[in-house]
């Protein structure tokens, strides 16, 4: 039950005893080695979710992603059986690339230097001039898999062709929470944007999971729906935070619409950034406590896949390693299917704020990286209120001392 | 006699047509940027009292089946949305000492 004093009492941080509360290295965000330990140690060993399953709808849909965390080019397909699978986008010849990028729908992929041919299964079905080669076994050289699993819609990878988890076992608590909520509400991709910035992963998720920083960076955009007199400093209701998952419950309130926004939210459907008011069913796993004056919950799917919900829409994050000072993010708005072209001009409310709203963000990280490389400071200093900033510390040293 | 450039009923805003009702979000914000606090606020002052009968215009077709002056009256109110954060929030064409607008790569062509 709300009262008048919103915040949550108690500290997130000591829940936790074993997360400690002293300050933590910065050396981790600058450091190309301890880079390469999050290579092997984290991304080659985590499911990583690399779309949707709209994004392959029908058999033979396929799209590649190239990820330089692995080193690779993933390519994503629907097979002729429905099934969707990841290969690793490389002919099993001389390791040609075979779709050079993009997205489409083949019955097979046909590398462009030698004319080897894989059906969507990923074997190898078809070799010009066979018989000029020795002994060679096309049924042992398919593209090489990665392990692939889908979970709520959401396609996720793992590197490793025998994960010791599988993705269920991986998502742990968070596998049961959120009980088909994607695939109701008939919402689809109608925002997305890509970044590439000069700082480190854990940098760039840092800014975007806690709210500390809402009524400084937001002052002038949308800080006021996330702070009031009684909450000024926007103070999140809760975090929950697991063996390498983390999500965080953040402070909304509505506040007088602009002239703009009422437009909008009269044209179509009220959405980012009014509060999410709980009158849609909700499942467990989103405001757990049923707060009324809530924004959003983010969550955070080690390493690097950040899911908000709110009340009507989800919004994705999916951040992309490229160096230790380099990394490139997606941004996915998922909301409801407009119907009329009124509808679509409400959501181009929705989708240019939200945009600049995340310039907002973005323009701390470059800043913030550049000047960690001097060596001037040495560690950083995290509130309660950045809990989820220190669990995602941990949880990566954990993960390359082999502790997970 | 060249084509109506906007619906019947919206003369009063073809003086904005050829700056403003750009077919894509990409289009619409470099516009944006692009302009003057003046002339971004004289669309707005325009064009916000005539939103509610340009969507009133434009919801009787789909987005599919739209005829062209229709659809450029749509892309005006496209335009309206992209640039009200101008006035509502800024109070200047772009965010100040912001993250480099031609640095986000926009995915899809609305």
């Amino acid at each position: 039950m709300d009262t008048n004093m919103t915040m949550p009492t108690g500290a997130m941080t000591l829940h936790y005893p074993d997360l400690g509360t002293e300050p933590l290295p910065i050396s981790v965000n600058v450091d190309p080695a301890y880079f390469e330990l999050e290579r092997e140690h984290v991304f080659r060993k985590s499911w990583l979710n690399v779309g949707r399953e709209e994004d392959v709808p029908n058999p033979g849909d396929y799209f590649v992603k190239h990820l330089e965390i692995l080193e690779t080019t993933v390519l994503v397909v629907r097979g002729q059986d429905g099934v969707i699978r990841a290969f690793h986008d490389q002919c099993k010849h001389r390791g040609n690339k075979i779709i050079r990028k993009g997205s489409g729908n083949c019955k097979f992929f046909s590398c462009g230097f030698h004319g080897w041919t894989y059906d969507t299964a990923g074997k190898l079905v078809n070799v010009p001039d066979e018989d000029q080669f020795f002994g060679l076994d096309k049924s042992k050289i398919g593209l090489t898999p990665l392990a692939t699993d889908t979970w709520e819609g959401f396609i996720f990878v793992n590197d490793q062709p025998n994960p010791p988890e599988s993705l269920r076992e991986w998502l742990g608590e968070l596998a049961d929470q959120f009980q088909g909520w994607f695939s109701a509400g008939d919402r689809t991709l109608m925002a997305s944007y890509m970044v590439d910035v000069k700082c480190n992963w854990k940098v760039f998720i840092d800014a975007f999971v806690e709210a500390y920083h809402a009524p400084y960076i937001h002052g002038r955009s949308v800080g006021d729906a996330f702070t009031s007199p009684e909450n000024p400093l926007a103070h999140l209701w809760s975090a929950r935070l697991y063996k390498r998952h983390r999500s965080i419950s953040v402070w909304g309130t509505e506040r007088p619409p602009s002239r703009a926004e009422e437009m909008a939210f009269r044209f179509g459907k009220k959405v980012w950034p009014a509060p999410g008011t709980v009158n849609e069913p909700l499942p467990p796993g989103i405001n757990p406590n049923r707060h009324e004056k809530w924004a959003f919950d983010i969550n955070l799917f080690f390493p690097n896949f950040q899911l908000g919900i709110a009340n009507g829409y989800y919004l994705i994050y999916n951040y992309w390693p490229v160096a230790v000072d380099r990394t490139k993010m997606e941004i996915k708005l998922y909301m409801y299917k407009p119907e009329t072209p009124g509808q679509f001009i409400s959501q181009e409310y929705v989708r240019t704020l939200m945009r600049d709203v995340i310039r907002e963000d973005l323009n701390t990280m470059e800043s913030t990286q550049a000047t960690l490389r001097s060596g001037a400071m040495t560690h950083m200093y995290l509130s309660d209120q950045e809990v989820a900033v220190r669990h995602g510390y941990k949880v990566v040293q954990r993960a390359i001392e082999g502790l997970l | 006699m060249a084509e109506a450039q906007l619906p019947a009923g919206f003369e009063d805003l073809h003086r904005f047509a050829a700056k403003w009702a750009l077919p894509t979000e990409r289009q619409r914000n470099a516009e944006r940027l692009a302009s003057s606090m003046e002339e971004i606020r004289e669309f707005y002052d325009v064009m916000a009292p005539r939103m509610d009968a340009a969507v009133e215009h434009v919801n009787q077709f789909t987005m599919d089946a739209m005829p062209a002056p229709s659809r450029r009256l749509f892309d005006l109110a496209m335009a309206f949305m992209e640039i009200s954060h101008a006035v509502e929030v800024w109070g200047s064409p772009d965010i100040d000492d912001a993250f480099p607008a031609d640095r986000l790569e926009f995915v899809l062509n609305y």
